[in-house]
């Protein structure tokens, strides 16, 4: 039987970009997906006949630029498509639109607050500075505070240098930043409620948190660092999907000598003493590899694939009370017509755009508080794109798809996530509900509609509890402790089995930084 | 997306050339026939019109108007009497310049300011514990300006303006309509402008074409006014000098004594932003100064015909920036160049290092012939390049 | 000699001005209202009195007690007091004494009695770490000097103390929220929601808010015995060692500017008119009315005014002050307790939180009573959280506390003979402040974040002015420690 270098568990973006950087660095490699389809989370579907869907993912941000550069993506296909505008409708009838070019997104905030206005460049320029200085951070493995080794205290030298370097007043900005809540880091820059609450709605995607809540501040980083990526705009849409990002990693990590297998789920990593020797198969059949890794999460990697007894006790709690707890959910629809909205009707560049519905601070608020006591958002906040708009090639000539991404859906329901399956119905009829409040007429146009709840993510899809990052952006759970600290290197307590998803520093979204850091770390180390 | 100017229907309807730029969101003429030197040269003998409203507008009232203008710019403006304009400079906590334009003050507790960029949020930053009220009058009062030997003529046949000194400002009827009038501008010459009401400024612009045919009226655009602008040595926002709002690299920032704005700062009075900077920028005395440059144009044309050629210089002002060395270092740079119809000069606006800038030190800026960078002489001379009796002259 | 002004005679500013004194400056103390203490003045409503807004004096610092000399002015520590957690099946009484605690825990989970007393010893175990953080102006962010860099050396091997397991942990808790950590290591919520009472209270923060666990961590770690009396007792043995160091204290007088002449301060402007000269002014009011309010136009740049206007300090708890014609009978409980809290449900918390958010008196607000039982009638002092600074119906409030203690403990409604609510604004109007903290715990108002970046180590850019409340380092509470820093820092420049 053939022992491969590695095998990579899970065709997820993540697991595919390792697989692809080992295999261009001329090692065997064998990728294993247990679905019928490459992606996991970063996928395409045709749900309904002649519709595609990004199912899950539906943006792209931080794909790292040397990805796709180094894996020569665009020769495989991926071609990211921009998403200029951002469209903010409200309750009142009134709304806002920024992006399309600076004179219109000034007049579109200075209805509200001129003041805000004039601010929103500086607040921009501000912004691109501190991610600027950031970056160094989630394109490095996580620095290990409390080590002394000397390639750590380096690493922790080269940070301390990016911060000396930038002074008190970065330094203050950053701790800002990171544990301010969204609303409160705003308010230090804008008056306008309208503005205020859609900006920070982007600190609370994929999280259990709110507003409000402390720690959302630093995700409003992550729309600036796109920008200074220099290679796309902040947001893209890719052209067929976002699994088409899948799918060019896919080819390329072919293309470098990888071996793919689809319907190949894995049922155990086979140890050999404290050693990873390769995996069972949930058919039972077995392969052998020198290193296994998981692009799993890291519930399912080591209470799943690796199981409790063969860990060690502590770190076997770090992983339970590593946290989880999925809050999002999503809806794809099939349309017979665009809709158009009460507050600016018809065609046109907000579209195009991205939709994102956060009419107020209390609003959201509000949406959240449901899902802290258990139930979904009754009233929930939703990022909406329309790619059949600027990818015509998604949809029958004519038609449309949309997406709508909503929070809050909380795993944990009150009466147990085993209710979701009796109240998906449900739940999809509240952001529709939602939507025609804002578009009357929308309801009509709809053809097909397909739901995702936290347990349909976690069933389907295999997000442990139907987390879409591989587990909560808190600051306790990224770098070195994500996701346990000591083990924050891709490296494992188990020899030989490493993790490059999303559980993983730098973390969740569509950016191949798990997966390429995870790599470049075992080829540096030696380890395949 | 363009916002078209109080003009608008009027400055389209003369455009020749379909060459418009962005100037502060307005869609705004470079030039209405091809031949822009036609235009400069209305300002020059006989009257330029040119649309200057993008220019931000602020209203400011109330009792303490006057003290927070002195407050938050450099200088004091409480002196001011009423019907008088003055120019100046309004800086950052650390003295770096923010912006430039013109105050007037209307009455007793009422003053208008002008600046190249939004200043509305700024100037809100400052305003707590002031009794006063700020407006933002932007797009809602137009600007027209006339200048030129002849603009006096004009206006006074189609309005009731009397007798108004250099930096005075009166209200007046113009059309049928209430305006101000003011005797500024940004060529250097005889001149004035009038604002008022963005919805009468077609009326406005209609009455001075009117009455202008008689004194050889001409709509102008910006490539006249940049070529003007230059010879009178005034200083652009965004090419000679940077906002220390939009530049994050300290380098990029200006003390006014680095950028000729010396004479527009009140130092020694109550304190106001950026004054402990600025006492300390004027002891330490500023690294770099502005300076006019006159190029040498024997040796331009020489080194055009070492390859047979005329100099060929763009008619147009450049806005490139150059560098300017001496003894093969480089000791500053060129930030905006024109050549002079009347003075038949080549003039340049351009910042070097302080002991450098007196006035007759000869420089070498960098010029390319033929896809070869080579560099010419240039002296330091005075500025403005050009500075008629007229302008001043009651 | 040189001469200093106090702005505020509450435990801080009479802390400041005795270590001052010591040292053999000239101090005065200037304060706004009739009497000295601040929060922290006995409140005298209808006959009855209770020894302080703030009721709590656990965190005051041992060492400070002892560096003032308070004990010679008649300052006596006492025991812990058990804290009865009221609840349904005779609710949970805490003891703060690792063995009692446990045993009572252990009636309800004998995991949660073992987990309690580890939670104990890792608190105690950053004790060391906290001490050095409290005795002296937070750490700068980098170090500027030898002395810093030797600060911080020292702070890092207190860390480093710590061990690695230690550390680690720390880091990784205290951004948390409260909840999360809380139901990690106990599975009896009322436990947990007791224990969160304290981190949430007072800031615009509920148990599920990040952050909020660094707040407990240091709460815990700080819990010493309180002093007999409570804060007024604390007042009168700082008012009594000032006037022994020939300190003065000059009560009704407001001021109204600080002035300050060729750029560095001289001294104050009282609202009658009144000019004091001084070489040196130590702000011991809230921050944000020193800095945005007393000072003159233009001595604060705009970096500087902005970050003083974000400085965060909401108000989220009310006062009410109850005169009980006898002692409360709590249910399923026979023991008198002087100490209760009510928010049995960490959901309890954050729904007091919820409605401050929407700028609502919360429907049943979380209680932290203080008793005070002088054998025959009891003075209660009732700290609401779920108090919005919107609230204006003070009859509200006190339905809403009434109603959340006649749950409890019936009969409690018809035994109130006084009563006395003090909103959020009723608490800015006449102390100056309206969060009891004067400036939000959260972790970006924190250390050398406290109150804003320009304004930490006590130090403002404004020579001669100095910060010293608790809106500075180390926070709120009577701890006297921001008192005396910011006195150590004039000391030392
Ligand atoms: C609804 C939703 C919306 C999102 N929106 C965005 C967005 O707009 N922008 C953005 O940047 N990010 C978004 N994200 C997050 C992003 O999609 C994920 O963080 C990212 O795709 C995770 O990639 P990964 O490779 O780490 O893991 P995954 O994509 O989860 O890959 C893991 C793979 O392992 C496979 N697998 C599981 N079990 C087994 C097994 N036993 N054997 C073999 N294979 C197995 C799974 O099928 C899957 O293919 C979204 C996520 C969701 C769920």
């Amino acid at each position: 039987m053939k022992t491969y270098d590695a095998i990579v568990i899970g065709g997820g973006h993540n697991g595919l970009t390792t697989a692809a950087y080992l295999a261009k660095a001329g090692k065997s490699v064998l990728l294993l997906e247990r679905r019928h389809v490459l992606g996991g989370a970063a996928v395409s579907e045709e749900i309904f006949p002649g519709y595609t869907f990004s199912a899950c993912s539906y943006v792209v941000s931080l794909l790292r630029p040397n990805v796709i550069r180094e894996l020569e993506l665009p020769r495989f296909g991926l071609q990211i498509l921009p998403l200029e505008t951002t469209f903010n409708p409200l309750l009142d009838g009134r709304y806002l639109l920024r992006g399309k070019d600076p004179e219109t997104t000034y007049r579109s905030l200075a209805k509200f607050s001129k003041k805000d206005a004039e601010t929103a460049p500086l607040f921009s320029q501000a912004m691109a500075e501190l991610s600027r200085m950031v970056k160094p951070i989630i394109d490095g493995p996580a620095p290990d505070p409390a080590s002394f080794k000397p390639k750590d205290l380096f690493s922790l030298l080269r940070l301390g240098r990016i911060f000396k370097d930038a002074g008190e007043d970065f330094v203050a900005a950053q701790v800002k930043m990171m544990t301010m809540s969204a609303v409160d880091f705003l308010s230090e820059w804008f008056e306008a409620e309208q503005l205020i609450s859609p900006m920070s709605a982007s600190g609370i995607i994929g999280t259990f948190l709110g507003v409000r809540s402390p720690g959302t501040a630093y995700v409003l980083l992550h729309h600036y660092m796109g920008e200074i990526d220099g290679s796309f705009r902040a947001w893209g849409l890719p052209k067929g999907g976002t699994g088409a990002i899948s799918m060019a990693i896919a080819k390329s990590a072919q293309h470098f000598g990888a071996e793919i297998r689809t319907n190949a789920g894995v049922s155990k990593v086979l140890l050999e003493g404290d050693k990873a020797v390769g995996v069972v198969l949930e058919n039972g059949d077995e392969l052998r590899a020198k290193t296994v890794i998981s692009g799993c999460d890291p519930r399912r990697t080591f209470l799943g694939f690796v199981g409790e007894k063969s860990l060690d006790g502590d770190f076997v709690k770090q992983i339970k009370r590593y946290k989880m707890r999925g809050s999002s959910g999503k809806v794809n629809l099939a349309l017979d017509r665009l809709p158009s909205f009460k507050s600016l009707p018809g065609d046109g560049p907000h579209l195009k755009g991205d939709i994102t519905f956060a009419p107020s601070i209390d609003f959201l608020e509000k949406a959240y508080d449901d899902a802290k006591y258990g139930a979904f958002s009754r009233r929930p906040f939703m990022n909406i794109v329309f790619p059949s708009v600027t990818d015509p090639s998604v949809a029958p000539a004519g038609k449309h798809v949309m997406s709508i991404f909503v929070q809050y859906a909380p795993y944990h329901l009150k009466e147990g996530p085993e209710a979701w399956p009796s109240q998906k119905e449900a739940f999809g009829d509240a952001v529709c509900n939602m939507v025609e409040e804002l578009a009357p007429g929308f309801k009509s146009s709809i053809l097909h509609r397909h739901i995702l709840t936290p347990w349909d993510l976690e069933k389907e899809y295999g997000l442990t509890e139907g987390n879409i990052f591989h587990g909560e952006l808190s600051i306790e759970q990224l770098a070195f402790f994500r996701p346990a600290s000591g083990f924050a290197r891709y490296r494992t307590p188990i020899r030989n089995l490493w993790l490059c998803g999303s559980g993983a520093h730098p973390g969740g979204g569509v950016m191949a930084g798990p997966g390429w850091l995870c790599a470049k770390t075992m080829l540096e180390e030696g380890a395949v | 997306m363009g916002y078209p100017s109080p003009f608008h229907e009027r400055m389209v309807a003369l455009n020749e050339t379909w060459k418009y730029k962005d100037w502060a969101g307005i869609v705004s003429p470079c030039r209405f026939i091809e031949n822009h030197v036609y235009e400069y040269t209305a300002f020059r003998q006989a009257t330029g019109l040119l649309d200057v409203s993008p220019l931000y507008k602020y209203e400011i009232t109330g009792k303490d108007a006057g003290a927070f203008i002195s407050y938050v710019t450099s200088r004091d403006v409480t002196k001011m009497k009423p019907g008088r304009v003055t120019y100046l400079c309004w800086c950052d906590d650390h003295g770096k310049v923010i912006d430039d334009g013109t105050v007037t003050r209307l009455d007793e507790q009422t003053f208008r300011m002008t600046a190249a960029d939004p200043q509305y949020a700024w100037l809100l930053g400052y305003s707590s514990g002031f009794d006063l009220k700020i407006d933002d009058i932007s797009r809602t009062m137009a600007a027209l300006a006339l200048q030129g030997p002849t603009s006096r003529d004009v206006l006074k046949s189609c309005s009731d303006l009397g007798e108004l000194k250099f930096f005075g400002s009166v209200a007046a009827k113009l059309a049928g309509k209430k305006v101000r009038i003011s005797r500024t501008g940004y060529t250097g010459d005889l001149g004035y402008e009038v604002w008022c009401d963005w919805n009468d400024g077609v009326a406005v612009w209609d009455a001075c074409m009117q009455a202008g045919k008689a004194y050889g009226i001409v709509a102008a655009g910006l490539d006249a006014l940049d070529m003007a602008r230059i010879e009178a040595g005034f200083i652009l926002l965004g090419v000679d000098y940077f906002s220390a709002l939009h530049v994050t690299v300290p380098e990029k920032k200006s003390s006014p004594y680095e950028i000729g704005l010396d004479g527009t700062v009140e130092l020694d009075r109550d304190p106001f932003v950026g004054q402990k900077a600025l006492r300390a920028a004027r002891e330490k005395g500023s690294e770099r100064a502005l300076v006019g440059l006159e190029l040498d144009w024997p040796e331009l044309e020489a080194m055009y015909s070492e390859h047979d050629m005329a100099p060929a210089l763009s008619s147009m002002a450049s806005r490139e920036s150059l560098p300017i060395y001496l003894d093969g270092g480089q000791v500053g740079r060129v930030s905006s160049s024109s050549w002079s119809p009347t003075l038949k000069k080549y003039l340049a606006i351009g910042s070097v290092r302080r002991e450098l800038s007196a006035v007759g030190t000869v420089l070498e800026v960098e010029h390319t012939v033929m896809f070869e960078r080579r560099t010419v002489h240039a002296r330091v001379v005075e500025r403005p390049f050009f500075d008629p009796e007229r302008k001043r002259k009651p | 000699m040189s001469e200093v002004i106090i702005i505020g005679a509450g435990v801080n500013g009479l802390a400041c001005a005795v270590e001052l004194a010591r040292a053999g400056k000239k101090v005065t103390v200037v304060e706004q209202r009739a009497e000295v203490g601040g929060l922290s003045a006995a409140r005298r409503f209808s006959g009855f009195s209770v020894p302080g807004i703030r009721h709590d004096t656990n965190e005051i610092r041992p060492a400070l007690i002892d560096a003032l000399q308070l004990a010679a002015h008649g300052l006596k520590l006492a025991g812990h007091t058990p804290i009865y957690a009221a609840g349904p099946d005779g609710g949970l009484v805490l003891h703060h004494e690792s063995d009692d605690a446990a045993a009572e825990i252990a009636k309800r989970s004998a995991k949660d009695a073992e987990a309690y007393a580890a939670f104990r010893r890792f608190t105690l175990r950053l004790r060391p770490v906290v001490d050095a953080l409290l005795a002296k102006a937070a750490p700068p962010l980098l170090p500027n000097d030898l002395g810093d860099a030797y600060d911080m050396g020292r702070l890092g091997l207190k860390l480093r103390g710590l061990g690695r397991d230690d550390m680690l942990e720390l880091l990784r808790v205290a951004p948390m929220c409260v909840a999360d950590w809380l139901r990690e290591m106990f599975e009896t919520e009322i436990l947990s929601a007791t224990l969160a009472f304290p981190a949430v209270a007072g800031d615009f923060v509920g148990p599920w808010s990040a952050g909020t666990s660094a707040t407990l961590i240091l709460q815990q770690a700080l819990a010493v015995p309180g002093v007999v009396g409570g804060p007024a007792a604390v007042v009168d043995a700082l008012s009594k060692a000032l006037a022994s160091l020939g300190g003065t204290v000059r009560t009704s007088a407001k001021v109204a500017k600080v002035s300050l002449t060729n750029e560095a301060v001289s001294g104050v402007v009282l609202a009658s008119g009144e000019t004091l000269k001084a070489d040196a002014v130590v702000a011991c009011c809230a921050p944000r009315t020193a800095l945005l309010d007393l000072l003159p136009r233009g001595a604060l740049g705009l970096a500087d005014r902005q970050a003083a206007q974000n400085i965060r300090a909401r108000g989220s708890v009310a006062k009410v002050h109850l005169g009980l014609k006898a002692a409360p009978k709590w249910s399923g409980r026979s023991e008198r307790f002087a100490r209760v809290r009510i928010g049995a449900h960490l959901d309890d918390l954050e729904r007091a939180f919820d409605a401050v958010k929407y700028r609502e008196v919360a429907e049943k607000p979380a209680l932290d009573v203080a008793l005070f039982d002088d054998g025959a009638k009891v003075a209660v002092s009732v700290i609401a959280f779920g108090v919005p600074y919107e609230a204006e119906d003070r009859k509200l409030v006190e339905a809403r506390v009434l109603e959340q203690l006649e749950a409890h403990a019936p009969g409690v409604k018809a035994s109130v003979e006084a009563s006395e609510v003090l909103l959020p604004r009723d608490l800015e109007a006449e102390y100056g402040s309206r969060s009891v903290h004067h400036v939000e715990r959260a972790l970006d108002q924190m250390l050398f974040m406290r109150p804003a970046r320009p304004f930490a180590r006590a130090t403002t850019p404004v020579r001669g002015l100095l910060l010293g409340s608790s809106g500075c380092h180390p926070g709120p509470g009577v701890t006297l420690a921001p008192g005396v820093i910011a006195a150590r820092a004039l000391l030392s420049s």
